[in-house]
């Protein structure tokens, strides 16, 4: 089991981090996509000890039909934790932090849907976190882009999110439970790599202005690996078929 | 006037495959001078300049004119509502299914087309704002009572199909059989029983495989037939 006491220290002498990654250094990151039959679209995401299930489903007729708007397509977002997802048991029942978390994640993968293709209708978005290590929300974002596009929904970019934050003083990327606890400030930033867009930009703790600078450019640096990974998961998937059609 | 995706290989979405003054084709947004796909999909540029993306996979939306193949999903008190495998789902009223008007009080409309049915139909109207208008009171059209039922994906029957109806109308000549195209990616095969199998290998080829040389090999194997 996972142990919540604060450690003696976050950065080693060395300048290495708890898990033993250096500062600028993501934890290993693995997509897979496609993973559940039912939904249009899909993707499981494992970042460090993160591991999340993204389902999308629409296009598709929306009920109750009032919600409906005549110009263009709606998203419908949950984020929701199971259970077992934390060392103490989380009640299954949505709380205020996952509301919160499924409003911030639809709002931050929305710009990147042409949603103006499909009016009147619902693409409804289910993230489900089976087991949490801190930076699941960017994790949940960069998992369900990926799904959106496996679904076949229009997007002018896939959206890839990491968090960077201080911890004992030195800027690190991709925070980990025990970094975010107990860390300075932990930054979640999401963005179309392609478009060089912002989606999403909180930020919890202090940071100087120099060092939410350098903060945001060490987010792109790691933003722009997990979005190679997000495209050779895409791509893999297919890979069957194109060399199906090869034989 | 750089291009960093050729003709034929797989994108993902944002994905700048040209820069310059190229023509956007579908499944292309633009911003400025950058072509970036919108789609997971197969890069086609056409000579002229035009860059376009097939999606691998996508959602059909009705157009007016379309044949798509149908399947009744509800069944109202002058009207079928038709799953025709879109977000918008169709509406077949009974003037546009029936000859004669009939007394809907006396007569149940589940005599006529009941869940589960499949139909061949048109799209009469649709403009986004009310769900599509489906007639079957044409030749051609209406209810499936036999036969085979195929789905593919709607982008590729759509893009793939007018430079390969010429296959399907060969297919036709070499085997006594009729091939229904709907649209919306659905295909119904009536008739020949024994080369079922094979059939269903070349439909799909046709309307999956667009690898360079897929045409000859496509009609080669409809010569084997």
């Amino acid at each position: 089991m996972r142990s919540d006491k604060k450690p003696v220290q976050l950065i080693s002498p060395e300048g290495l981090r708890v898990d033993g990654r250096r500062p600028d250094e993501l934890r290993p990151t693995r997509i897979e996509v496609g993973i559940l039959k039912n939904a249009d679209g899909s993707a499981l995401i494992e970042q460090g000890k993160n591991k999340i299930i993204v389902a999308v489903y629409g296009p598709r007729e929306l009920h109750p039909k009032h919600l409906a708007l005549p110009d263009r397509a709606i998203v419908r977002c949950r984020y929701h934790m199971v259970p077992f997802s934390v060392p103490e048991r989380k009640s299954p029942a949505p709380t205020r932090r996952e509301i919160e978390l499924s409003k911030v994640i639809r709002e931050a993968l929305e710009p990147a849907i042409i949603l103006e293709a499909f009016p009147r209708t619902t693409i409804d978005i289910f993230i489900e976190v089976l087991q949490a290590d801190g930076g699941t929300r960017t994790a949940s974002i960069t998992a369900a882009s990926v799904a959106l596009a496996d679904a076949g929904i229009p997007m002018r970019d896939l959206v890839t999110a990491v968090a960077v934050g201080k911890v004992n003083g030195t800027l690190v990327l991709d925070l980990n439970h025990l970094e975010d606890q107990y860390g300075e400030a932990d930054m979640p930033v999401a963005m179309m790599p392609s478009l060089g867009q912002i989606t999403l930009l909180q930020a919890d703790g202090i940071l100087t202005i120099d060092e939410f600078k350098k903060a945001l450019e060490l987010a792109m640096k790691g933003i722009k690996q997990l979005y190679e990974i997000q495209k050779v998961a895409l791509k893999e998937k297919y890979k069957p078929l194109a060399q199906e059609l090869k034989r | 006037m750089p291009i960093f995706f050729r003709s034929g290989s797989i994108v993902t979405p944002g994905d700048i495959i040209a820069e310059g003054s190229y023509k956007a084709g579908t499944g292309i947004s633009r911003s400025d001078n950058k072509f970036m796909a919108l789609y997971m999909g197969i890069v086609k540029i056409d000579p002229d300049g035009t860059i376009n993306v097939i999606p691998f996979k996508n959602i059909y939306i009705p157009k007016v004119g379309d044949i798509v193949v149908g399947k009744i999903r509800d069944v109202g008190v002058t009207s079928w509502l038709v799953d025709i495998n879109s977000p918008y789902p169709g509406v077949l009223l009974i003037s546009e299914a029936l000859s004669k008007p009939i007394d809907v009080t006396k007569i149940d409309l589940r005599d006529y087309l009941d869940i589960g049915d499949v139909i061949v139909a048109k799209v009469i109207e649709f403009d986004l704002l009310r769900d599509p208008m489906l007639t079957i009171k044409e030749s051609r059209l209406g209810k499936v009572t036999q036969g085979l039922l195929l789905e593919f994906q709607p982008s590729l029957v759509y893009t793939v199909l007018e430079k390969r109806l010429k296959l399907i109308e060969l297919i036709k000549k070499k085997i006594k059989c009729d091939i229904i195209v709907g649209k919306n990616g659905r295909v119904v095969i009536l008739g020949a029983q024994e080369k079922l199998n094979q059939l269903i290998r070349i439909l799909t080829m046709i309307f999956q495989d667009f690898s360079p040389g897929s045409t000859i090999r496509i009609k080669s194997y409809i010569e084997r037939l």
